[in-house]
């Protein structure tokens, strides 16, 4: 638990921001929305002192619109300022932000929402996404315009103890940015281990690295990174296991190795996700056919735990029968 | 009355091929007809279709049966087709069959359908050939279904497809998938000339029961919707309300 700087120093001012973000708290942790704070509260707690007037929330897409209902049931007014990233909220003139698309395509997702921490601020209790999402965060936010991102995301460096493993994982998302940031750093004398540069760098740039052959690209950062560590292709499908790809393809790829691959012909799994964990659900006519399709999925997906949640599906005698009244 | 028992996406497979008991033994005596509406096999392979043949040979009562997407998959379609009709299954691919029945006449149309989705999500044949081709198929099969119902005189008249002709037995589904899933094409081709029911597969995660916007009920018998080795259906003998049908 960390206590949290003072936001601002108008005292007025200070008293308005304190009341309404604690309505938000109470209006957030009584709707059970999964959410953490980012922005300036996140900042301040895990950085450098800050101030800030408004109050960023970081919630997953599908439950922005249940944030709104669930804020506007405690007093405040909200708008859909913009459907694919932001919508906002007001109460006595201090503006919550909910945000439910990070600058980069960063998303709170489940990993995420795990590593979440608790501060406290004026006794309340604060979640605030945890430092190494914010450092990328802010990375892939800063701006001409917002210049004060990169400064907020160094003093992360200085202030936190960061895990760099998970940052260097969650890096995927921007990796270039984060990668000039922690040089940048460096440059500062500020703290990051050598090693984290390197295996950013190798992570980017693939065997390349080595090589010297690196040519600059003109590729945005979300979108690269995972294809240059190319898997072996299945011999008999043509089919790629996704070993080091982003997560976000894994699913799609499974998808289509279970519907292609002779060993199950598949098209009727349902598969959830979450980082690298993967459910498998629904229905199939046999015990052979389950376990050939879990067989699959681990041998698809290397790195990932599988959880085999597929029933029998029954197949028994029909109940009685429905009588269709012919005509009116 | 007639009793017609139906099922549809059986998805046999390798694994049945040594499967001594038949799902269907128990059949006889409790209707007067099976209808499969497709996905009989899971790979679309001729030893997959042997497997279910021999669980369908010596069935006493009238067996009709269309392909699904499944049966095409290996390019054996013709095999698999003439398997089953080699154990006295009535394998109808825009075709029609009139059966007699304790006296009476029971008249099915049988195609697979496809895809091409619904009013307000449909596909056009508009554009790339790849996506004309995929439209056109759709609209072949509604032709088809439309010309087949147009000729069909029958005390029952019925439609056995694979894919849906309506929205309603999809609910369940995620309604990305739609458009791969059935056409209103179907539905409409069955509304023009009527019908007493229409029997489909092919949606796992839709619902048993709906009608075409005319009131025909169709009933979505995919295994995994019905959860039992098929389903029997009563239809009492009577008028059809629909003018087509020949019994008006």
């Amino acid at each position: 638990m960390r206590a949290l700087k003072r936001t601002t120093v108008n005292p007025e001012l200070a008293d308005r921001f304190n009341r309404v973000l604690g309505e938000t708290v109470e209006a957030m942790d009584e709707s059970k929305i999964r959410y953490a704070f980012i922005g300036g509260i996140a900042s301040g707690g895990l950085g450098r002192p800050r101030s800030t007037h408004d109050i960023d929330i970081f919630v997953m897409p599908e439950d922005a619109e249940l944030v709104l209902r669930a804020l506007s049931k405690h007093g405040f007014s909200t708008e859909k300022t913009d459907p694919s990233w932001l919508f906002k909220a007001f109460k006595s003139d201090i503006l919550v932000d909910v945000i439910f698309k990070s600058k980069g395509e960063i998303y709170l997702d489940n990993e995420m929402f795990g590593r979440m921490i608790t501060a406290e601020f004026h006794g309340k209790r604060l979640k605030l996404v945890a430092p190494e999402d914010l450092f990328i965060i802010k990375a892939a936010a800063h701006s001409e315009l917002t210049p004060g991102h990169w400064h907020d995301a160094l003093a992360l460096l200085t202030h936190s103890n960061l895990d760099w493993e998970y940052l260097l994982r969650r890096a995927r998302r921007a990796p270039r940015r984060v990668l000039s940031l922690l040089l940048y750093a460096q440059s500062n004398d500020i703290w990051v281990p050598n090693h984290v540069v390197l295996r950013l760098f190798a992570n980017i740039f693939g065997e390349l690295a080595d090589t010297g052959a690196v040519e600059p690209s003109n590729v945005h950062d979300s979108h690269r990174d995972f294809s240059r560590v190319q898997a072996k292709a299945n011999p008999t499908t043509g089919l790629r296991a996704p070993t080091r790809e982003h997560p976000a393809y894994i699913l799609p790829h499974l998808r289509e190795a279970l519907a292609q691959d002779p060993r199950t012909h598949e098209l009727d799994i349902q598969i959830e996700q979450d980082g690298y964990k993967i459910v498998l659900q629904g229905e199939v006519t046999h015990q052979e056919r389950r376990v050939a399709v879990e067989n699959l999925a681990k041998e698809f997906c290397p790195g990932c735990v599988i959880e085999n949640h597929i029933e029998i599906l029954p197949c028994t005698e029909p109940g009685e029968p429905e009588e269709i009244s012919r005509g009116d | 009355m007639i009793r017609v028992a139906a099922i549809g996406d059986v998805h046999y497979d390798r694994f049945c091929l040594n499967r001594a008991q038949s799902p269907f033994e128990t059949l006889a005596g409790r209707s007067d007809l099976l209808l499969i509406a497709g996905d009989l096999t899971q790979a679309g392979t001729l030893e997959e279709a042997q497997a279910l043949a021999s669980h369908l040979r010596g069935i006493s009562i009238p067996i009709v049966s269309v392909l699904g997407n499944h049966d095409f998959h290996s390019d054996q379609q013709n095999q698999i087709t003439e398997t089953l009709r080699s154990v006295g299954v009535v394998m109808l691919e825009r075709e029609t069959v009139t059966l007699r029945i304790r006296g009476e006449s029971v008249g099915i149309v049988g195609l697979k359908g496809f895809g091409g989705g619904f009013s307000g999500a449909c596909i056009t044949e508009f554009g790339e050939p790849e996506v004309k081709s995929f439209a056109r198929h759709g609209r072949l099969q509604a032709e088809a279904l439309r010309s087949g119902l147009k000729s069909l005189k029958a005390d029952y008249r019925f439609v056995l497809t694979h894919f849906s002709p309506v929205e309603g037995t999809l609910l369940g589904e995620r309604r990305e998938v739609y458009p791969f899933l059935g056409s209103y094409m179907l539905g409409e081709a069955i509304d023009e000339f009527g019908a007493d029911a229409a029997f489909h597969g092919h949606a796992h995660h839709g619902t048993e029961r709906g009608e075409t916007p005319g009131g025909v009920p169709v009933r979505n018998v995919a295994q995994p919707v019905i959860h039992h080795a098929y389903k029997i259906y009563n239809f009492e003998a009577g008028t059809s309300r629909l003018s087509n049908s020949k019994r008006s």
